[in-house]
């Protein structure tokens, strides 16, 4: 009743109206409260990205200042890599560490490469990054657009970088992008016009959308609610005591004490013991092949993925630019492109510590330190940190060539 | 496209600045007309023919009418342009759920039958812009209108994008003679629009999309949840559907206005009203005037007794609720809605309302309104009839709900709502209206902020879009 009238062809007296210069001022003065206001609740939002990786950032923004090592990674390291085993490792090996795990799951390249932005920027201690070694994916999953998880990451330096690397991969980019997906949209008109377009331009355009829904802080009001009220993230307390890791064990027990027996983790579980024929049939394959993909139960197999040694040489280079150690880990999964990996090796000018050989650390395939096809199980995870000590202090941390490792226990290896 | 997403500001940016830039009326409309076509086939360019030939044949039809020399001829044309107008929406929305229906009874009589359905995909706003065209036939039909010579006016009356998917339900004697004058920006009240956009926004964005996702699995498993989060569900849900659609028409309203077009109001603080036929002329008002003009009085609702009035007004509901929807719950909630109708017409005639029960409903009203809405809500919010029939049981308390819980806290966002939607029944935002300029431009621009960062990350269709 009250609420303001729309025009009505009632004889209405002329609306007052400023010139159009002192329209545009007007709108000038719209748009810096629109401003303002963004950036100030960007100032009080807790950080961005859901309670799993908002957590973790709360925590490194906390207590950075505590580490000088951090491994960045996906799930694989979050799963593999005890801080408290290997900085024990490496204090046995005479270069005492005190490392954080900063894995995350389902991480992407760019992501990461924003999370590592961050990580520098607070970690005013840091000596060294270990970097999980990733293929990078240059368009985003239909499934994830638009959710909090895939827009936080998309500041101006990483989205120029997405944007870039969706226009380099263009010709890789093959038809599977978002519109195709959703039948809904298939007989849209602008989503038709849109199939007209580059696969390379498509990806870069929706990095850009996502950049403006990051920058114009949309959806991000529970996030501003949670600073205001200075609560931490759920998970923010957790990784006080493991410094970032949490096994996969833990998070299983944790939601069978919330009554849920069968969960998500003891069903993963319960398929690895199940289909161990087909996982050891895959560990050959790696063994065998110079090229192989055995992750497709962990990845969307239907984007594609490229290996790009520009993105990874970057990220390199950024990092020893601050003055900072980078070290490049390529993980126990059941991938393998042996040819770029030699090249990584031979031309990154940095330490590239490899794990995906089967043949050279047999015990990182053994099913009893699996949890998973994916992943190690906490007594996986502690062998692999100590091996990954114990590799890094043989490198001295600074040599670039692999040197491969034994293959034998790590016990036995250390003698 | 809808109009919270971030391409119908550039849409609308686009048409905005050229259609103002246009000096003339015939370019202008021509615009319009054009942008209207590009806001349907954002949804499915399929189905512009469709539309089109919707539009197109009630032009021929009305032109016809004059140049008819009997009346049977007349009546003849009015038939042709009802039948192929009713025609594609029974086809479209109601064929299916027709023969699943017949089949079931024809089983249900012990003889075998299949159901031969078919994968029928609905025309978005095939319910509102057939309305639209009929009631153009309609009127000029009864010589209340003389019909419009200009093909393209018709066509931007029945398409305009701004009513033209999820109403209001615009009259041609409303809109048609708009097109004739030229608009004029410096009618425009730009701050008005604005304004009316940014509410609309936000009961959509923030309000309702932020609902939908907590009451949805209440609804697809209402078994599941106690009696009391059923309650909790359906304040949601009242709080929701309301925010929802009348979000859609404070913005469908305001987009009009920009372009200097007025389109009729849809709603009216339904929620204050204090019987079920206030409530119809406060809710939806486009969609019950409609019904009220065009089959209530044509089948002599206002004309006769009483008890013919409330028998017609009951048909006239039973209508509007298949209207909403192909689905036997639709139908409950229109057979609802009718026994209303009569209870309360009986109710007033018998019932003095100087009397104790006339005063003690007079106190009551208010709250057994919205008693009756919840029982309706579920009827028709639910996913179907079964669902339905368990989640009143439980909400009557005759069956025993689950074990899941909606947050009681919930219940303080639909407190506030109702204090900031009393505030504005009151008029106490009106100081708004007269904010100087640079601070009412300040303002627009800080709740802006605030409303994108306070929308649901997931943009949710209208619901009255299904329908």
């Amino acid at each position: 009743m009250h609420e303001p009238a729309p025009p009505t062809d009632t004889p209405v007296p002329k609306v007052y109206r400023p010139n159009a210069l002192g329209a545009l001022a007007r709108v000038g003065v719209g748009l810096t409260a629109f401003v303002l206001v963004c950036l100030g609740l960007r100032a009080v939002a807790a950080p961005a990205g859901g309670s799993s990786i908002g957590g973790k950032l709360e925590y490194w923004r906390d207590h950075a200042g505590e580490y000088d090592s951090v491994f960045l990674g996906s799930s694989h390291v979050l799963r593999a890599f005890v801080p408290a085993e290997f900085d024990r490792a490496t204090a046995d090996l005479g270069a005492g560490t005190k490392s954080f795990n900063f894995g995350v799951q389902a991480i992407h390249l760019l992501e990461q490469r924003y999370l590592l932005g961050q990580i520098l920027d607070q970690g005013r201690a840091l000596k060294r990054v270990l970097f999980e070694y990733q293929w990078l994916t240059p368009q985003i999953a239909p499934e994830n657009a638009f959710n909090p998880r895939t827009v936080y990451w998309h500041d101006a330096p990483t989205t120029v970088l997405a944007v870039e690397r969706a226009l380099h991969w263009g010709a890789e980019l093959g038809d599977e992008l978002h519109h195709l997906q959703d039948p809904a949209r298939r007989h849209s008109i602008f989503d038709v016009l849109q199939r007209g377009l580059p696969p390379g331009q498509l990806a870069a355009e929706e990095h850009v959308e996502h950049f403006l829904t990051e920058r114009l802080m949309i959806g991000r009001g529970k996030d501003v609610l949670k600073g205001l009220l200075s609560r931490e993230h759920g998970q923010s307390g957790r990784y006080r005591t493991n410094h970032g890791y949490v096994s996969l064990e833990e998070d299983a027990s944790v939601l069978v004490a919330q009554g849920e027996a069968r969960n998500s983790y003891s069903v993963r579980r319960e398929r690895f013991l199940a289909n161990q024929a087909d996982y050891h049939a895959a560990v050959d394959t790696l063994d065998a092949a110079p090229q192989a993909f055995g992750d497709a139960e962990w990845v969307d197999g239907e984007l594609t993925r490229v290996d790009d040694f520009e993105l990874l040489a970057s990220i390199a280079h950024e990092v020893q630019a601050r003055g900072v150690e980078f070290v490049l880990v390529i993980l126990p999964s059941q991938s393998c492109n042996r040819p770029f990996e030699e090249r990584l090796a031979a031309e990154l000018g940095a330490l590239v510590l490899r794990y995906n050989v089967p043949e050279l650390t047999p015990e990182l395939y053994n099913a009893d330190l699996r949890y998973d096809s994916g992943h190690l199980s906490a007594e996986g995870a502690l062998y692999f940190s100590r091996l990954l000590a114990r590799d890094y202090a043989r490198q001295g941390g600074r040599a670039v060539q692999v040197e491969r490792p034994s293959g034998r226990p790590l016990e036995e290896a250390a003698q | 496209m809808i109009f919270t997403e971030p391409r119908f500001l550039v849409f609308f940016l686009l048409v905005y600045g050229v259609y103002w830039a246009l000096r003339t009326n015939g370019p202008r409309k021509l615009w319009l007309l054009g942008a209207s076509c590009t806001f349907y086939c954002a949804w499915d360019w399929r189905f512009l023919g469709l539309l089109l030939f919707s539009a197109g044949l009630d032009y021929f039809v009305a032109l016809n009418f004059e140049r008819t020399k009997t009346s049977g001829q007349r009546r003849a044309l009015l038939a042709l342009s009802l039948f192929l107008n009713l025609g594609f929406l029974a086809f479209f929305k109601y064929y299916n759920f027709f023969v699943e229906s017949g089949a079931g009874f024809l089983r249900w009589l012990g003889i075998p039958a299949a159901a031969p359905t078919l994968a029928i995909l609905l025309p978005i706003g095939i319910s509102f812009y057939t309305f639209h065209t009929l009631s153009y036939t309609i009127d000029v039909y009864r010589k209340k209108f003389e019909p419009i010579r200009r093909l393209t006016d018709f066509a931007l009356f029945v398409t305009f994008f701004p009513a033209m998917v999820a109403g209001p339900i615009v009259r041609a004697a409303h809109f048609l003679p708009q097109l004739e004058e030229k608009r004029l920006f410096a009618r425009v009240d730009v701050r008005a629009c604005l304004t009316l956009f940014l509410i609309g926004f936000v009961k959509k964005g923030i309000v309702s999309d932020n609902i939908a996702p907590v009451i949805e699995p209440l609804f697809t498993h209402p078994g599941a949840y106690s009696s009391g989060s059923t309650w909790i569900g359906l304040f949601l849900y009242h709080v929701q559907i309301y925010c929802d659609f009348s979000g859609y028409s404070d913005m469908a309203l305001a987009t009009a206005g920009l372009l200097g077009y007025s389109l009729p109001k849809n709603f009216d603080y339904p929620f204050f009203s204090r019987s079920i036929g206030e409530f119809w002329q406060r809710w939806h008002i486009s969609l019950s005037t409609w019904f009220r003009d065009y089959f209530y009085f044509a089948l002599g609702g206002s004309k006769g007794s009483n008890f013919k009035g409330a028998l017609i007004g009951s048909a006239t509901m039973m209508v509007v609720g298949l209207w909403h929807g192909a689905g036997w719950q639709y139908v409950g909630f229109g057979v609802l809605m009718s026994a209303s109708i009569i209870v309360s017409r009986a109710w007033s005639t018998f019932v003095p309302e100087g009397s104790l029960a006339g005063r003690t409903m007079g106190v009551l009203a208010t709250p057994l309104l919205w008693l009756f809405l919840f029982w309706n809500w579920i009827l028709f919010r639910s996913t179907g009839w079964e669902q339905g029939w368990e989640m009143q049981r439980i909400f009557f308390g005759l069956q025993r709900g689950g074990t899941q819980q909606l947050e009681s806290a919930w219940l303080l966002l639909v407190a506030g709502f109702f204090v900031v939607h009393y505030a504005f029944y009151r008029g106490w935002f009106r100081r708004f209206a007269t904010l100087n300029d640079w601070v009412y431009s300040a303002a627009v621009g800080a709740v802006a902020a605030l409303v994108l960062a306070f929308m649901a990350t997931e943009t949710k269709a209208f619901i009255y879009f299904q329908f």
